[in-house]
């Protein structure tokens, strides 16, 4: 006559134990790949991060009249050439400001002006 | 449950905490270098575009003791009032502990356009000016060269 064994005695069931090395198993492929996705994040952080400090060439506009308004001066990351600008129309006029308007919305930039031919 | 299988079971669980601690930790740093690094791009874009705004009109830059002095156009200057009859009153920058003070001559009238900066260097050879600003240090920081060539 065989014994049944006391409860606290039992041991794990087949299907507990295979429930128990899955969640294990699981749990360790995650933080494997989380392992992974960080290296890759290093990686790419470190490529991004190589030759980060840029140089730009701050070009003025070369037509005068652009620049008197202060149009915004252009970024270049590349050395601009000389400017194409002939100097003022012919017959020449004399421009004068007499007075500008600023607003923000919507942003709009309204310039009263004098002309006068010479 | 014996021992053994006890110790088996926190040996296990141990070094898959220890391997999650070790990626949150790094993971971490990474997160807030990039919440730097980002702080620092936008400081960057406002020292540059203010310089890139008053270096559109400008038509001599010179150093003025620590400021960086920026003399516009006649026609610029008179807009804004500072024309004193054969000069430009200007616009200076300089660095103020970690922020790029921006004086308008014309008033005394100082603000900080950009804050967080480590350096702002300016060289200048003949005509032309070449600054280099860089906000935040190491991994977090950033850092631009603008040259400016009359």
């Amino acid at each position: 006559m065989s014994r049944q064994p006391a409860s606290s005695e039992r041991g794990f069931t087949i299907l507990e134990c295979e429930i128990a090395l899955l969640v294990l198993t699981l749990a360790v492929i995650l933080v494997m790949r989380m392992v992974s996705a960080h290296d890759v994040l290093m990686q790419d952080m470190d490529g991004w991060l190589e030759g980060d400090e840029p140089t730009y060439y701050i070009a003025p506009r070369d037509n005068d009249y652009e620049r008197w308004l202060e149009y915004r001066a252009d970024l270049s990351p590349t050395e601009p050439g000389p400017g194409t600008w002939t100097g003022p129309p012919d017959p020449a006029y004399i421009v004068s400001i007499l007075s500008t308007t600023k607003e923000l919305n919507p942003p709009t930039l309204s310039i009263l002006v004098q002309l006068r031919g010479l | 449950m014996t021992l053994i299988e006890l110790m088996v079971a926190m040996t296990l669980s141990s070094i898959v905490m220890m391997l999650a601690l070790r990626v949150q930790g790094p993971q971490q740093r990474a997160i807030v270098d990039l919440r730097d690094r980002a702080y620092a791009a936008g400081e960057l874009k406002l020292a540059c575009e203010w310089l890139r705004h008053d270096l559109a009109g400008g038509r001599l830059v010179r150093m003025n003791g620590p400021f960086l002095h920026i003399e516009r156009e006649a026609q610029v200057a008179r807009q804004y009032g500072a024309w004193a009859g054969t000069w430009d009153l200007g616009i200076g920058y300089r660095l103020d502990g970690k922020n790029l003070l921006r004086i308008n001559w014309k008033n005394a009238e100082a603000h900080a356009v950009a804050t967080g900066l480590t350096a702002f260097d300016v060289r200048i050879e003949g005509d032309r000016v070449t600054v280099q600003i860089a906000v935040g240090e190491g991994f977090a920081g950033r850092a631009v060269t603008l040259i400016w060539d009359h």
